[in-house]
């Protein structure tokens, strides 16, 4: 290779290189008139939304729940995972629930469950118990330590854990006894409105004559807790 | 071997060293782009923490837990399930400015089943004899407007779908629940379409007239009526109880 040859080549690298700096130059510019990082990566759906998907009712039932004591309560429930090689997983998770304690006005069967005479109403009731079997609302769970990948097997075995530790803590025959008492309070109140004056009621069980012992109003329905 | 092969055999090398450095090169950018994926993930995971304050202060979470109880008096006479799949799907994106290129083999997809049961009632805490007007043969009971209430959220953990590219982290918890959250919003948003409202009324005078007949009325001189007797998206608000805490009326504390 003769010199003038070595020359126009290191002439041509030398443009090559000019171009290239300019066009990162030009980049640069024109990432730097964009609001934002320059370079960043970043989700096709950054504030996480649903799609559009139709909701379908599987079921409408007419009711008769009339409730008297509504339990709001939340509970932690947690869960870890051992490792031999790498820190251990571990899960906490905050569940909220909402149990309603009651009785179900469609189990009252017959004519004879309210009974008048004169201006005394007698009503025999069933017992007071709670509501719903599910009472959780699951939407509303707030996770507040998550380490490691948490299936939806996991999720599920935590869940029925809060289910039980609710069940454990609520359904206590304490709080029977609350929504029983304010059942008494709120039903007498309810038919005197009617002009009645006395008001005579049982739970969990008929009355079979017309005129019981007048202070026939104690409860004898189920009063232990459903674990 | 004089120094001319040397020279050849030397050159022949650098030459074949090329490819390989670029290989390098390549690998060792690939690396770096697949770290950023995963340090942004991180990094936004706990940006939404950090914005969820509001939910839950680490710490002090013991002293949040909310446990009330209140007495009221509310007739439950309608229920709906509702079933709904809460689907959702996302991709890494390279942003350049203004530049967006989807990230191949990072996408991810969820669907989620879950069920709601809304419960509507009649709140009659709040019934008195003012409700009541009777010429002792007649009589017009007039009822407050009833209200709608999510009594129970379930998620179907058994059929939840989820499909993951292999270089994206797996739905969170926390993410999952944000999803959750969406799909029990759309329901209630929805909730006119349904004729729960209406139904609840119907449920109420069920429930209500063969009680009042036992004390003596006839069922054809038994008229119960409503506050309102349609309801409009303006009412929503007012009845749906969104937050259990704060709606509950109670009539004896």
């Amino acid at each position: 290779m003769n010199p003038i040859q070595q020359t126009n080549k290191n002439s041509g690298w030398k443009w090559v290189l000019l171009l290239i700096l300019v066009l990162i130059a030009v980049v640069v510019l024109w990432m730097k008139s964009c609001n934002g990082p320059i370079l960043d990566i970043e989700t096709s759906n950054p504030e996480n939304k649903i799609l559009i998907s139709p909701e379908e009712i599987l079921s409408i039932e007419d009711i008769g729940q009339w409730v008297f004591l509504n339990v709001e309560s939340e509970e932690i429930v947690d869960t870890t995972r051992r490792h031999f090689f790498r820190s251990d997983d571990a899960l906490s998770r905050i569940y909220v629930c909402n149990m309603r304690f009651g009785i179900d006005m469609n189990e009252v069967k017959g004519t004879d469950w309210f009974i008048t005479s004169g201006d005394t109403a007698k009503l025999a009731l069933p017992a007071v118990r709670l509501m719903d079997e599910d009472f959780i609302n699951e939407a509303k769970t707030r996770t507040f330590y998550e380490v490691g990948d948490w299936d939806s097997q996991a999720l599920k075995k935590m869940y029925n854990k809060a289910r039980r530790q609710m069940l454990k803590r609520n359904n206590t025959s304490q709080n029977l006894k609350i929504a029983q008492e304010n059942a008494q309070h709120e039903i007498t109140r309810f038919i005197q409105s009617f002009g009645f004056k006395e008001v005579e009621i049982s739970f969990g069980m008929k009355i079979n004559n017309l005129l019981p012992p007048k202070n026939h109003t104690h409860s004898t329905g189920a009063m232990e807790p459903n674990q | 071997m004089d120094k001319t092969d040397l020279n050849a055999n030397f050159e022949e090398i650098k030459k074949k060293r090329k490819p390989l450095g670029l290989t390098f090169i390549i690998l060792l950018l690939l690396g770096i782009l697949l770290f950023l994926i995963r340090s942004c993930e991180t990094e936004n995971a706990l940006v939404k923490s950090s914005l969820k304050t509001d939910d839950v202060e680490l710490g002090n979470d013991m002293e949040k837990l909310v446990f009330k109880i209140q007495n009221c008096s509310r007739l439950y006479t309608t229920e709906y399930k509702i079933h709904k799949i809460v689907t959702h799907e996302d991709q890494k994106v390279l942003k350049m400015g203004g530049l967006k290129i989807e990230i191949p083999l990072t996408d991810r997809h969820i669907a989620v089943p879950m069920d709601v049961t809304l419960k509507a009632y009649i709140d009659l805490g709040t019934f008195s004899e003012n409700s009541i007007k009777t010429d002792g043969e007649h009589i017009l009971i007039t009822l407050p407007d009833p209200h709608v209430e999510v009594t129970s959220t379930m998620v179907d953990h058994d059929n939840t779908l989820i499909h993951n590219s292999f270089i994206r982290s797996n739905y969170t918890a926390k993410e999952q629940e944000q999803l959750h959250r969406q799909g029990l919003k759309s329901i209630t948003d929805n909730i006119l379409e349904t004729d729960i409202l209406e139904n609840a009324k119907l449920s109420a005078t069920r429930t209500l007239v063969p009680m009042i007949t036992r004390m003596g009325y006839k069922e054809e001189n038994i008229r119960i009526s409503f506050s309102k007797e349609k309801f409009n998206v303006a009412d929503l608000s007012r009845l749906i109880d969104t937050n259990n805490a704060t709606s509950i009326q109670s009539k004896r504390e």
